[in-house]
C-alpha cells in the first residue's frame, strides 16, 4: 500500500465535556472506510478537524501528503463533506443552491447532479425548507457527488434512509472509488458497512480501537455466549467486554481462536459482527484494562 | 475568490437585505427634497446603523441557520470569509456613497440650478462616515466573528451603553470632534489604522475558533 | 393467543399517497415490526391505530374491540412513542409523569420512577436538554408507566448509536415477557428487527406486501443468484423481484423450499436477510420477471 490519501497523526482536541486523545490512522486511496463508535466517542469532531472546522490541539492531518491545517482552502477543493444534519439557507430554491455552490467548484459536472436529483427524486425548483431530513441530507449528497471530489467525508448519512435507498448509496459511493479517491464515513447503522466497507475504523471515548480491514477483523474478532454459570466458574478475564441478562452472557474477545479452543463444547464462540464488537466494548474502556488490538 | 463569496452572499440573503434597502432607498428621497445644506446629514445617519448592519445580518443568518459549516467547508480560508465582511461593509458604504451622489446628481440636472460639483458631500461629512463605521461596524465586528452572538451583544451593548453615558455625562465632545476634523489626514489615517486593526482582530480570533 | 389489534382491510387515502387493503394482527407476547420506505405509509398506519386520522374503510380492532366504538377507553391502553419525541421540551423529567399522569387512570408513579432510574434518565434534567436516546427512552417510560399493553413506536431506533438501540431492543424484549403485552414498532433498520421481532410487516406504497412470522418468512424466500440462464427456466414463475449487476443476477424467488429441482446448473440458492427481502421484492419484476 503506498502512502495514504489521508493520513492523521496524534490527533488530539479538548472540549469541556470531551476529547480526543492521540487519534492516528490512514486512509488509503481506492478504499471505503466506515467510522464507528458510541455517540460521544468522537466520530464528527475527527471529521470536522479534517475539514478545518474543529481546530486541533495537537497533530496533524495531511491529504495527498499535504498539511491541511496550512493548505486546508486549497484542498478542500478536493474534499466533499456531508454534515450529520445538513442544513441548507431556508426560502432558496435547490437549484439556487446548487449554482452557488456550484460557483466555488471548476470541476463541476452539471450532467452528474441532474441525473442524481432525478435519481433521489429531489425537485431543483423546491424550496430548501420543505425538505425533509432524508431529504436534505440527498439534496447534500447530490452536491458532494457531483464535484469530482477525491476524499469524501460523510458523516451519519444513512440515518433516516429506509434500507433500500441506503443499499443503493452504498453502492453508488463503492463505484465512485478508483486509484486516487476514498471515501470516509461514520454511521450507527453498523450492517451497512458490512457489505460496502473496505476499512472499519472504531472510536472510543475519544480513542482508535482499531482500523482494520473487515478481513482482519473478522479472523481476529469473536463472541462467546454461554450460561452464567460457566461465567462464574471461568472469570470475565480476557473479555474485552462483556454483557449479561437472565439468561446467560456474551463476552466479546479479540481471538477467537483461542476462544474457540479454550471453550470447546463449553459455550458457543461465534464470529462477531461490527455491532457485537461496539455493543459489547462499551461506551468507556474499563480502569485499568489494556488497549484492544 | 471574494467575488463568488460575494455573490454567494446576495444570492442568498438578498430576501433579508430587502428591507434595510428599503430604508436606504427612502432616504436616498429624503436626499433629493432636503435642502442643500441639510441634505446629506440623514443619509449619514442611516449610514451609521443600517450599512454596518448588513454584513452583520448576513453573518448572524449564517450561523442562526446552521449553514456558516457549509460556508467554512467550501476551498475558501477563514481569512477570506474575514475579508468577505470588510469587503462587504466598504462594497455597501461605497454603493450607498454612489447613489446617494447620483440621487443628488440627477436633481441638479433635472432643476438645472447650479453647476453641477464634483464631491456633493463635505470633507468633514466623509470622515463622519468613517467614524460611524469604525464605531458601528469594527469595533463590534471581532467580537462577534470571535464568539458568535455573545460577542454581538457585548460589542453592541458595550458601544450603546458608551453612547448613553457620553451623552448624560455632557462631556464636552463637540470641542473633541472639532478639533479632529481640524487635521483630516491624520484623523483619516487614525481611521484606517483602525480599521486594519479590527481586521487583523477578527483574522484572528475567527481563525482560532471551532464550529 | 389473543390479537391485542387487528387491521382489517384498512384504507386511507392521505394527501398523495394511498393506504391500501391492510390487513394485519399483533398477538399478544409478541413484537411486530413494521418496515418500508421513506413515505411507504409507516406513520400513518401508526396515526390511524391511535385514531390520529379518520379511516376512509375498513376496520380497527384494538384489545378485541371495534377501536372506534371503544375510543378514548381503548386509547387508555396504548402507549405510543413518536419518531424524535418533542412532549413539552422545558419540564423535567420527573414533571413530566406529574403532568401525564391526570390522564391515565392507570398511572403509576413508583413504576415511573423506577423505569427511570433503570434508564439512568436524569429526573432533574428538561426534557430539551436530554440527548436523543434519552428523550427515546423517556417517552417510553412514560409509556411503560400507565401500564399500556400495546405499545406503538414509531422508528424508536433512529439515530441512536448501537449501545443505546441494543438497550431498547432489550426493553422491549423485557416488555413482552409480560404476555399480556405487544408492541408494533417501525424502523429503518432491519437488524433491529432481525434481533427481536417475531412478525415482521413490509409497506411498500401503501399496501402491505409480506406480513408474517419472520422465520417463516425467511424460510419460505429464497434468493438466487446466476447468470442470464436463471430467467428461461420455470424458476421465472417464482420470481418476485431481482437486480442485475455486471455480476449477474440476483432474483428474489417464492417457495424456497421447492426451488432445487427449478435451478440450472451452476445457480446458487441462498437464504435473504430481511434487507434482501425489502430490498428485492418488487424491484425490477417487469423487466426481469414479466408476465
Amino acid at each position: 500500500m503506498s502512502s495514504p490519501l489521508l493520513r492523521i497523526d496524534g490527533l488530539a482536541k479538548r472540549f469541556p465535556e470531551f476529547e480526543l486523545k492521540s487519534v492516528s490512522f490512514g486512509l488509503p486511496a481506492g478504499l471505503l472506510m466506515g467510522l464507528i463508535g458510541p455517540n460521544g466517542a468522537g466520530k464528527t469532531t475527527l471529521l470536522k478537524a479534517i475539514l478545518g472546522l474543529v481546530k486541533p490541539d495537537a497533530g496533524m492531518i495531511t491529504f495527498q501528503g499535504r498539511d491541511l491545517a496550512r493548505e486546508g482552502a486549497a484542498l478542500r477543493a478536493r474534499i466533499a463533506y456531508v454534515s450529520d444534519e445538513p442544513k441548507f439557507m431556508p426560502g432558496v430554491r435547490l437549484r439556487t443552491l446548487k449554482e452557488v455552490h456550484a460557483s466555488f467548484f471548476p470541476a463541476w459536472d452539471e450532467a452528474r447532479w441532474k441525473s442524481l436529483m432525478a435519481d433521489f427524486g429531489l425537485d431543483p425548483q423546491n424550496k430548501s425548507d420543505t425538505l425533509s431530513l432524508g431529504q436534505r441530507t440527498r439534496f447534500a449528497l447530490t452536491l458532494a457527488l457531483s464535484r469530482d471530489a477525491e476524499l469524501l467525508v460523510l458523516d451519519e448519512p444513512t440515518t433516516g434512509l429506509d434500507p433500500a435507498f441506503r443499499r443503493e448509496l452504498l453502492a453508488r459511493l463503492a463505484a465512485t472509488l478508483d486509484d486516487r479517491r476514498a471515501i470516509l464515513f461514520s454511521t450507527h447503522i453498523t450492517s451497512d458497512l458490512e457489505v460496502r466497507a473496505d476499512l472499519v475504523t472504531l472510536l472510543r471515548d475519544g480513542e482508535v480501537v482499531f482500523s482494520h480491514s473487515q478481513d482482519a477483523l473478522r479472523d481476529s474478532w469473536g463472541v462467546v455466549k454461554g450460561g452464567l454459570d460457566l461465567l462464574e466458574t471461568d472469570g470475565s478475564n480476557g473479555f474485552q467486554g462483556l454483557r449479561t441478562n437472565a439468561h446467560g452472557f456474551e463476552g466479546l474477545t479479540d481471538d477467537v481462536e483461542s476462544a474457540r479452543r479454550r471453550y470447546e463444547g463449553r459455550a458457543l464462540v461465534e464470529r462477531a459482527s461490527l455491532e457485537d464488537i461496539l455493543v459489547l466494548l462499551g461506551r468507556r474502556r474499563p480502569e485499568g484494562k489494556p488497549h484492544a488490538a | 475568490m471574494l467575488l463568488e463569496l460575494l455573490r454567494r452572499d446576495l444570492r442568498l440573503h438578498w430576501g433579508s437585505l430587502v428591507v434595510p434597502i428599503l430604508i436606504l432607498g427612502m432616504g436616498l428621497g429624503a436626499v433629493v427634497m432636503a435642502d442643500e445644506g441639510t441634505r446629506l446629514t440623514g443619509l449619514i445617519l442611516e449610514t451609521s446603523f443600517l450599512i454596518p448592519m448588513l454584513p452583520v445580518i448576513i453573518h448572524q443568518r449564517e450561523s442562526a441557520k446552521g449553514t456558516l459549516g457549509d460556508l467554512l467547508v467550501l476551498p475558501v480560508s477563514r481569512a477570506a470569509v474575514v475579508r468577505l465582511r470588510y469587503a462587504e461593509v466598504l462594497f455597501f458604504t461605497g454603493g450607498l456613497l454612489l447613489l446617494a451622489h447620483a440621487a443628488v446628481w440627477v436633481e441638479l440636472s433635472v432643476a438645472a440650478r447650479h453647476p453641477i460639483p464634483m464631491s456633493v458631500m463635505s470633507r468633514d461629512q466623509f470622515l463622519g462616515v468613517g467614524v460611524l463605521l469604525i464605531f458601528w461596524f469594527a469595533y463590534p465586528m471581532p467580537l462577534f466573528l470571535g464568539w458568535g452572538m455573545k460577542g454581538l451583544v457585548v460589542g453592541y451593548g458595550s458601544l450603546i451603553t458608551l453612547v448613553v453615558t457620553l451623552a448624560m455625562t455632557e462631556t464636552d465632545l463637540h470641542r473633541f470632534i472639532d478639533a479632529s476634523m481640524a487635521r483630516p489626514v491624520a484623523m483619516a489615517l487614525v481611521l484606517a489604522g483602525l480599521f486594519t486593526l479590527s481586521y487583523l482582530l477578527s483574522l484572528k480570533f475567527f481563525s482560532r475558533r471551532d464550529f | 393467543m389473543a390479537n391485542l389489534l387487528e387491521l382489517r382491510n384498512l384504507s386511507k387515502s392521505h394527501g398523495a399517497f394511498n393506504l391500501r387493503d391492510v390487513d394485519l394482527a399483533v398477538p399478544a407476547g409478541t413484537i411486530t415490526g413494521l418496515i418500508g420506505a421513506n413515505g411507504a405509509g409507516k406513520s400513518t398506519l401508526l396515526k390511524l391505530v391511535l385514531g390520529l386520522l379518520p379511516l376512509d374503510g375498513g376496520e380497527i380492532r384494538l384489545f378485541g374491540e371495534d377501536a372506534r366504538l371503544g375510543g378514548a377507553r381503548l386509547r387508555q391502553r396504548i402507549g405510543f412513542v413518536q419518531e424524535s419525541p418533542t412532549l413539552f421540551p422545558l419540564l423535567r423529567v420527573d414533571e413530566l409523569g406529574e403532568v401525564v399522569a391526570p390522564f391515565y387512570p392507570r398511572w403509576d408513579r413508583a413504576t415511573y420512577r423506577r423505569i427511570c432510574d433503570a434508564f439512568e434518565l436524569p429526573r432533574k434534567t428538561a426534557f430539551a436538554r436530554l440527548s436523543q436516546g434519552s428523550r427515546m427512552k423517556a417517552a417510553l417510560a412514560l409509556a411503560l408507566s400507565h401500564e399500556a399493553e400495546l405499545l406503538l413506536l414509531d422508528e424508536p431506533t433512529s439515530g441512536l448509536d448501537p449501545l443505546m438501540r441494543r438497550d431498547l431492543l432489550d426493553l422491549l424484549l423485557e416488555v413482552i415477557q409480560d404476555e399480556g403485552r405487544a408492541v408494533l414498532f417501525s424502523t429503518h433498520i432491519t437488524s433491529d428487527l432481525e434481533r427481536v421481532a417475531d412478525h415482521v410487516a413490509i409497506l411498500k406504497a401503501g399496501r402491505l406486501v409480506l406480513a408474517g412470522a419472520k422465520d417463516d418468512l425467511l424460510e419460505s424466500w429464497a434468493l438466487v443468484r446466476g447468470g442470464e440462464e436463471l430467467l428461461e427456466g420455470p424458476l421465472k414463475d417464482r420470481c418476485r423481484g431481482g437486480e442485475r449487476t455486471e455480476l449477474g443476477l440476483t432474483l428474489l424467488c417464492e417457495g424456497a423450499g421447492s426451488l432445487a429441482s427449478l435451478l440450472p446448473d451452476g445457480a446458487l440458492q441462498e437464504r435473504p436477510s430481511l434487507e434482501d427481502l425489502v430490498y428485492f421484492h418488487d424491484r425490477g419484476k417487469e423487466s426481469l420477471c414479466a408476465r
